[in-house]
């Protein structure tokens, strides 16, 4: 049984799925669905179904705004399965374990929202102080997904945490950016390139410096306008020995900076319309003061956008307060 | 992601139709890569029906144009939406494939 509150043994809590809304069951070799008088229907492939209706193996069956797909496997298909979703479910832990913890005292704050996708992509993030006060803020977006793009990540993020990086300035993000393309070339790496948001605030003039490598820009929400902030530059690891543009940006005072993944916008919504950047940057400032956090609370706004309320991609999302 | 490939003397057009995502690019990477990357022919490859580029279809044109580029041999984009065009310039793909707004500069640079 499929409703909105238990008894049913799949409970799903959406206002478009009715109390008791279908029942889902075995017969014979096949399986069928039936609509137990529901407000807004039972649809399979896209069909409003009137009773019972066979649903077969591979088939898209929505209830709400869910969509499930039935699913045949072996008991080794399964098996291997949970193992893989238990090795992916390890990686993400292991991700979220070298995250920084926001900062919640001093002038400057931070608060940030990671929630890996089912099939893990390699974003990760990170922000510390260099040893003269400026402050640094960073997103990576490894292309593809799997443990093989978590494992890249965390080679990069392991080697900005240790501001291991030889011979570079860590305050100039240009030369960072640089650094990281000559040290992680995709014909070494096994073909995977990532994106960077790279910058570091100087508190004493107000100045971010920042560069972007294949990524989109960060937006800078201060005074009730939004700027992107970003620089073009292709991607880390494609071209060998190439110099990253930067520039650098007077802060206004109470000022927001926002670094996310494409994993936060590219999504398809309830309507099937497929969302781009501005979809997400129109909704900057629009939480700031919900209870959750203003991350949070983006992350729920997004997820409540998608039919199955699972996203396909890592949503990272950094904001930094600036004073 | 339908791939077509059509060789015309001295080019080898590849017309795709669908979006680069992730099964997208599944579907098509491993013929794509074998016919591109082996072709003696400069090779045009026309977007127009691409609605939509992730980061495996930047992927897999970086990847097959380095090989190209390791022979000598050109490989250049063109007609892209507006939509994919976005998604070229943001991630700089435009800084290491050639991208022409039309079939007729394609045609001309990669025989240039």
């Amino acid at each position: 049984m499929i409703g909105r509150v238990a008894p049913a043994g799949l409970v799903m809590p959406d206002g478009e799925v009715s109390r008791m809304h279908c029942r889902v069951a075995v017969a014979g070799n096949g399986v069928t669905v039936t609509d137990l008088g529901s407000t807004n229907g039972t649809f399979v492939e896209g069909q409003r179904i009137d009773g019972s209706a066979d649903l077969p193996v591979g088939a898209m069956l929505r209830v709400g705004t869910r969509r499930l797909q039935l699913e045949r496997l072996t008991g080794r298909q399964l098996k291997q399965s949970e193992d893989q979703g238990r090795d992916i479910a390890a990686a993400a832990a292991y991700v979220t374990a070298l995250l920084p913890p926001p900062l919640t005292d001093g002038p400057i704050r931070t608060e940030w929202c990671y929630e890996p996708s089912a099939q893990l992509g390699g974003d990760a993030f990170g922000h510390g102080f260099l040893p003269d006060g400026r402050f640094l803020v960073y997103l990576i977006d490894v292309a593809g997904h799997g443990a093989g793009a978590a494992l890249h990540a965390v080679a990069v993020m392991n080697l900005l945490r240790q501001r291991a990086l030889p011979d570079t300035d860590m305050g100039d993000p240009g030369a960072v950016l640089a650094c990281l393309n000559r040290l992680f070339p995709m014909a070494a790496h096994a073909d995977m390139y990532f994106t960077a948001w790279y910058g570091v605030y100087d508190p004493a003039t107000r100045q971010l410096r920042y560069a972007a490598a294949g990524h989109h820009p960060a937006w800078l929400l201060a005074g009730g306008e939004l700027r992107a902030i970003g620089t073009r530059n292709p991607m880390i690891g494609a071209v060998a020995d190439r110099e990253f543009r930067a520039d650098v940006s007077e802060m206004p005072a109470d000022a927001s900076l926002y670094l996310f993944s494409d994993g936060v916008f590219e999504i398809v919504d309830h309507v099937a319309r497929r969302w781009t950047l501005s979809d997400f940057t129109a909704l900057i400032g629009k939480h700031r003061d919900d209870p959750a956090g203003e991350a949070a609370a983006l992350l729920r706004t997004v997820r409540a956008e998608v039919p199955s309320g699972a996203l396909d991609d890592d949503f990272s999302l950094v904001i930094v307060r600036l004073p | 992601m339908q791939a077509e490939y059509q060789e015309t003397g001295d080019i080898l057009k590849v017309l795709l139709d669908g979006r680069l995502d992730t099964d997208g690019v599944h579907s098509c990477e491993l013929g794509f890569s074998a016919r591109v990357a082996s072709s003696p022919l400069p090779v045009i490859v026309d977007l127009a029906n691409v609605s939509f580029l992730a980061s495996l279809g930047v992927r897999m044109f970086i990847s097959t144009a380095r090989i190209r580029a390791a022979k000598g041999s050109k490989m250049i984009l063109f007609a892209p939406s507006d939509e994919v065009r976005d998604i070229i310039e943001t991630m700089g793909l435009d800084e290491i494939i050639p991208v022409a707004d039309d079939e007729t500069a394609a045609l001309a640079q990669a025989l240039a």
